[in-house]
């Protein structure tokens, strides 16, 4: 189950994206959203939904990872969706047992349905072309002129790349407790929500125990060479914006503005 | 008895990182008997012996445990979990539950059992690896690695499989830990001459010492198999392919390329002093 989730997975593969400054790219994934949250109209939203279909194929990664991104949510989605669709007030179009269904209701539905989808594609461009170490470092510099404000940036980037380096550990140490609770007679498939709850009990404890002993083995092993994060630090790979970076962004923010236009021209 | 039958097993298959774990692997395990398996690291070992409890599905071949098709689809799991025990490498990562007690109980429990014959079996269990009644009521995060180690073998054994699989049974323990679960295998076996027990390891020390026969994986094949005297005597074979042979088979060895006229097969300490004793006698007289 923990293989199908691809937030924070990164896909090698060399494309204008992957090769995008990670600063920028942030920037533009925080920009994309708000743009996806502030267009209107059908135009817009078809336009904006080709834009991303662009960036999808730039992108060098098979559609078919997006798709299996969006699995995980694909309930969320719908379950939005179809809240709605049917609690929508408005012009009464069909009406079955209690349920009416809207005009605005449809209208609200697919808007919404979009959103989501278009947001979880977006957003999954940055993780899939960007290497979680390039993510967090940029996310450092980005949060660095907050520090005089007492943001620790330093220490949330750090915990970061701690957090995204344990995902596919924790991921195998689940794989083999659950193979050897399932040999000793265990069952996480059969049952209603309370005894299958009940069954993840043997799972669940070995795989905290094992997380708080390998964090407190990572502490240890972080002290014993004197890591110390308030020393200043110089990075190994400093990635410089180039003119290829701005003039990317550029022609992502006209876009973006054109599509913005169309909504309110149409 | 467990007959594996042109087994090959691919990882991820169809993707672009799959990777052949297994190939081409017949083998036939009879009852009453310790075997090895023995092979360098990632040469499949923990890949075969998870076949044989229905945990990965072979991508081709057949197993028949006493002459029942586990390949089958319509095979049921808990059939084979009920007479096949696997205890995986370091099992003392899995316990989890409030009192030694409890945690033996869980396999037993699972069986759907009474409470009567779950007690007669965490008490069979515990007598077995030397697990005293007093640390019953503790917690098993309380006990020491080898106390650990054992209750979590315990766990296993309390569901009284026919066949019992351990991966790697001594591998993080001291000696004196060592020696406790070779005996324990050995003890395990003249209590139920009819079990197969088959455990994976790194050390021809404790091969030597256990097992009655041997299987040399390498690189997902089957490499050698047979009784532990005449695997052993393939040193040469054994060392290309990344094993270490026994420290007393080296020193035998040795001796007999320096012109002592020692048997170089011998590969156990009190085979290697009777071989030894012998010689010295006779030249003395
Ligand atoms: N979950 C997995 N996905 C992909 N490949 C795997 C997986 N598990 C094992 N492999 C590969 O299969 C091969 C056999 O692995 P296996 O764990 O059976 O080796 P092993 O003999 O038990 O090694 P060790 O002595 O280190 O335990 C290795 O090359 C390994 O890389
Ligand atoms: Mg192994």
């Amino acid at each position: 189950m923990f293989k199908d989730i691809i937030i924070g997975q990164y896909i090698n593969a060399d494309s204008v994206l992957h090769r995008l400054d990670p600063k920028i790219k942030i920037i533009l994934t925080v920009l994309y959203v708000v743009v996806l949250f502030i267009i209107r109209g059908s135009v817009s939203y078809v336009l904006f939904a080709l834009m991303t279909l662009c960036l999808v194929l730039m992108s060098n990664i098979k559609p078919k990872v997006f798709i299996k991104g969006l699995k995980p949510l694909v309930f969320i989605i719908i379950f939005t969706a179809v809240m709605n669709l049917l609690l929508t007030p408005g012009t009464v179009m069909v009406r079955f047992w209690i349920f009416k269904i809207t005009y605005e209701g449809i209208r609200s539905a697919v808007i919404m349905f979009t959103r989501l989808v278009l947001l979880v594609t977006g957003t999954s461009l940055l993780t899939l072309t960007t290497s979680p170490l390039k993510l967090t470092d940029a996310i450092e510099t980005l949060l660095s002129p907050l520090s005089h404000i007492k943001v620790p940036a330093h220490e949330i980037a750090m915990m970061m790349s701690i957090a995204i380096r344990f995902i596919p550990t924790l991921a195998d140490e689940t794989d083999k407790i659950q193979k050897a609770q399932t040999s000793r007679g265990a069952d996480f498939q059969s049952g209603n929500i309370i005894t299958r709850a009940r069954a993840m009990i043997p799972l669940l404890v070995p795989l905290f125990i094992s997380a708080f002993r390998r964090a407190d083995e990572l502490a240890t092993a972080m002290d014993s060479r004197c890591y110390n994060a308030t020393i200043k630090r110089t990075k190994l790979n400093t990635s410089r914006i180039g003119k290829a970076d701005i003039s990317y962004a550029l022609v992502f923010i006209c876009t973006n503005i054109i599509i913005i236009m169309f909504g309110y021209i149409i | 008895m467990i007959k594996v039958k042109n087994l090959n097993y691919i990882y991820q298959e169809g993707m672009p990182d799959q990777r052949q774990a297994l190939f081409d692997i017949s083998l036939d395990f009879d009852d009453g008997k310790i075997y090895a398996i023995i092979g360098h690291t990632g040469s499949g070992k923990s890949t075969l012996i998870e076949h044989f409890n229905g945990l990965v599905r072979p991508t081709s071949g057949k197993i028949y445990i006493d002459n029942s098709d586990i390949t089958d689809k319509k095979t049921k799991f808990s059939d084979i979990r009920k007479s096949v025990g696997l205890v995986f490498q370091y099992p003392e990562y899995q316990l989890f539950e409030e009192t030694v007690y409890l945690d033996i109980a869980f396999g037993p429990k699972n069986l759907g059992l009474s409470k009567e014959e779950i007690d007669t079996r965490v008490r069979y269990a515990a007598r077995l690896l030397d697990i005293d009644e007093r640390l019953f009521q503790k917690s098993p995060f309380e006990l020491s690695g080898g106390q650990k180690r054992r209750v979590a073998i315990a766990g296993v054994l309390a569901m009284r499989p026919s066949v019992l699989i351990l991966d790697e049974p001594t591998a993080g323990l001291d000696p004196r830990g060592r020696e406790k679960i070779l005996k324990i295998i050995k003890n395990l076996h003249t209590e139920n001459p009819k079990m197969i027990i088959i455990f994976v390891s790194h050390s021809m020390e404790d091969v030597a010492k256990t097992a009655d026969e041997v299987i040399v994986l390498n690189k997902g094949r089957i490499c050698m198999s047979g009784c532990v005297d005449e695997v052993f005597k393939h040193s040469e074979t054994l060392q290309s392919i990344g094993l270490d042979i026994p420290e007393i088979s080296k020193l035998m060895h040795e001796l007999s390329v320096l012109g002592v006229p020692v048997n170089p097969d011998i590969y156990t300490i009190d085979g290697a002093y009777d071989n030894i004793k012998k010689i010295l006698l006779e030249t003395n007289n």
